[in-house]
């Protein structure tokens, strides 16, 4: 008797949860399931009243932000290819200078005892805790004088700013994991730190570098804040764009929601490469020296 | 191989004395075992030799001749660390000849070394993995191989057995031994298992609180120790305490009757003149059925073949050995006389008693 009131309990409980996790699965993929839609939608489906499950695909969204086709020339296109341009560029030379330096000072943190050090680490750690809107006005000002606001550079320089206190962070993590003893062995035998640094302990962190890049390019990449107030017209990077993309003939819909699409997008591959590192970076630092 | 000297070495970091004025001489091929608690300064004398820490003041000598301002790669000093430290993106064999690399060795040079190398350490079938598919073992006789293959004058190792399984230790303690006499390299080994520096060492370095305790061979230094610390640091089960009480006939342990004679103490031991604490070891601490001191035993238990038994003097518990025949009665302790040790209960120096059996 209990039994069978245990099992129908345990199966009640098991549906309960799995609609539970279907509510939390249509509120968080809804959204970017109506946005894929929207993308593929003339601008006469869009706003069909009910709204058209099927429709004519349209891709003239894809085509101008992407900048084929005849979409790229005509009256609604709203320059949606520059945007993805200025972004792929910011975000992939941003992260690798913030990559880059963060390694160096990620390396320098673990290895290296200096006066300082734990202010330093902070100072660093600070500059992602700072909401950017507080220091926007001041950051535009400053650009604008060096001529560096609406340019490619000025966004660099950002991308950079914002990712390298974290780099340092995380791969300080990594190579704290690296026991120091491996370039000991080294320089017990005559071989240089440099070398040791760039043929050992290098290669023992790629996993930890990958993940690094990882989240500094989703961070440089969904960029917004700052973006959105440094940029106006010739360096717009795509989060931007669309917040802001209106043409001749109104607020182009299929073009931004073509652009989500392709904004997301990169985000998905990325972790889907790094996916394998990704988890041996998470538990690298869990596991320790072992 | 080298002889190595150290004259009034000291290491701080910042307010902390990690070395506090150690003095010591290693001769050509001995291997000294450095033993001691954790944070005791071994490891940091160790990489002082090995030119990864500045001394703060003293010398440290190679052959006669001051190494201080050396660099580690001209020391030609090998080591091991206690969490394997192989490169795991290089094979085994790269691993190995990771040092003659270094140094621009020949080719067949290296494939001459690698080969005897491997073949004393039986790696032979590993050469071409990479370490992640070693045991932990295994990966530490790699470790030891890349250290050796470049006839080093000295070999330094920091508790190199301490992260292996306990059944593999034994072996590769015995193999360790084996090899470095064979090779007759000047070995530093550093280990808290007293157990290890027994089996290994021509001479234990004790130290405690960045000094030295005693600087012995490993007999000596059970049977002769240099103060409580020593005494208690070596040997297992470890040795017993009692602090002692001067009384008519003798002294007494403690607050109990006991009270130990004139047969059981060596001459000149009553008239110390300050407090004594008693070192006996429980091999020397027997429950017999004959001649002893009659004490209420708290405890038998066995360990395998032997027995032993526990009794209390105030809040001190004893242990000794079990003698009695099996089904024996009551049984009385005796104290061995040879094997009672008598240190100053202030400065906590052996004074008297102690000394190798006949």
């Amino acid at each position: 008797m209990t039994a069978t009131r245990n099992q129908a309990y345990a199966h009640l409980s098991r549906w309960i949860l799995l609609v539970l996790l279907g509510l939390y699965t249509i509120y968080n993929l809804g959204p970017i399931l109506w946005l894929m839609i929207s993308s593929l939608k003339s601008r006469a489906d869009l706003f069909a009243m009910p709204p058209k499950l099927v429709f004519e695909p349209d891709f003239s969204g894809y085509q101008s932000v992407f900048g084929v086709g005849a979409a790229r020339d005509s009256a609604s296109s709203v320059g949606v290819f520059d945007s993805l341009m200025t972004s792929v560029f910011v975000s992939t030379v941003g992260t690798t200078v913030a990559v880059f330096l963060g390694t160096l000072a990620g390396y320098v943190c673990s290895r290296f005892e200096f006066r300082g050090k734990g202010d330093f680490m902070f100072f660093v750690l600070s500059t992602r805790m700072l909401p950017p809107v507080a220091v926007l006005v001041f950051y535009h000002m400053m650009f604008a004088r060096l001529g560096l606001a609406d340019t490619w550079l000025g966004l660099v320089l950002i991308a950079v700013f914002v990712n390298v206190g974290l780099a340092t962070w995380i791969m300080k993590g990594f190579f704290d994991g690296v026991p120091k003893e491996v370039e000991q062995i080294a320089i017990v035998n005559g071989y240089s730190r440099i070398y040791a640094f760039l043929r050992l302990v290098l290669p023992m962190v790629k996993g930890g570098i990958a993940a690094t890049a990882g989240f500094c390019f989703i961070f440089a990449w969904n960029e917004f804040a700052f973006a959105s107030i440094l940029t106006t017209t010739r360096a717009k990077t795509l989060p931007v764009k669309i917040s802001t993309a209106s043409g001749a003939t109104g607020i182009e819909w299929t073009q931004i929601c073509a652009a989500g699409v392709v904004l997301i997008i990169p985000v998905l591959v990325f972790f889907y490469l790094i996916r394998r590192h990704l988890l041996m970076g998470m538990t690298f630092g869990v596991l320790g020296r072992r | 191989m080298a002889r190595i000297e150290l004259r009034n070495l000291s290491i701080r970091f910042g307010a902390f004395k990690a070395v506090d004025d150690v003095n010591l001489s290693i001769g050509d091929g001995e291997f000294v075992v450095y033993l001691g608690p954790s944070g005791c300064g071994k490891t940091t004398t160790l990489r002082a030799i090995a030119g990864l820490v500045d001394a703060t003041s003293g010398d440290i000598l190679f052959d006669g001749r001051r190494v201080n301002e050396l660099r580690p790669s001209e020391r030609n000093i090998a080591m091991v660390f206690q969490f394997v430290s192989l490169y795991p993106h290089l094979t085994i064999a790269e691993n190995i000849v990771f040092p003659l690399r270094a140094r621009g060795v020949a080719r067949a040079e290296i494939a001459r070394k690698l080969d005897w190398v491997t073949g004393v350490f039986r790696l032979g079938d590993e050469l071409r993995r990479y370490p992640g598919a070693l045991p932990p073992g295994a990966r530490q006789k790699v470790a030891l191989a890349r250290a050796v293959i470049r006839d080093p004058a000295v070999l330094l190792l920091d508790e190199p057995l301490s992260a292996i399984d306990e059944q593999f230790r034994e072996e590769m303690r015995w193999e360790l031994g084996h090899l470095q006499r064979e090779l007759g390299v000047t070995t530093i080994y550093v280990t808290h298992d007293q157990r290890e520096a027994m089996s290994l060492a021509d001479r234990i370095v004790l130290m405690n609180h960045s000094k030295i305790v005693q600087v012995a061979e490993p007999d000596r230094i059970f049977f002769e120790p240099a103060s409580v610390f020593a005494g208690q640091f070596i040997g297992s089960p470890s040795m017993n305490l009692v602090d002692l009480v001067p009384v008519a006939g003798g002294l007494r342990l403690g607050d109990s009757t006991v009270v130990l004679g004139a047969a059981e103490l060596p001459s000149g031991i009553a008239g110390h003149g300050r407090p004594v604490r008693l070192g006996v070891r429980p091999r020397d601490l027997r429950l017999v059925d004959g001649e002893g001191h009659a004490l209420a035993v708290d405890d038998t238990f066995a360990v395998g073949r032997e027995r032993f038994f526990t009794f209390r003097i105030g809040e001190a518990i004893l242990q000794g050995t079990d003698h009695r025949r099996a089904g024996g009665g009551e049984g009385r302790v005796r104290f061995v006389p040879e094997g009672l040790m008598f240190f100053d209960a202030e400065s906590g120096l052996r004074i008297a008693g102690g000394g190798r059996p006949a």
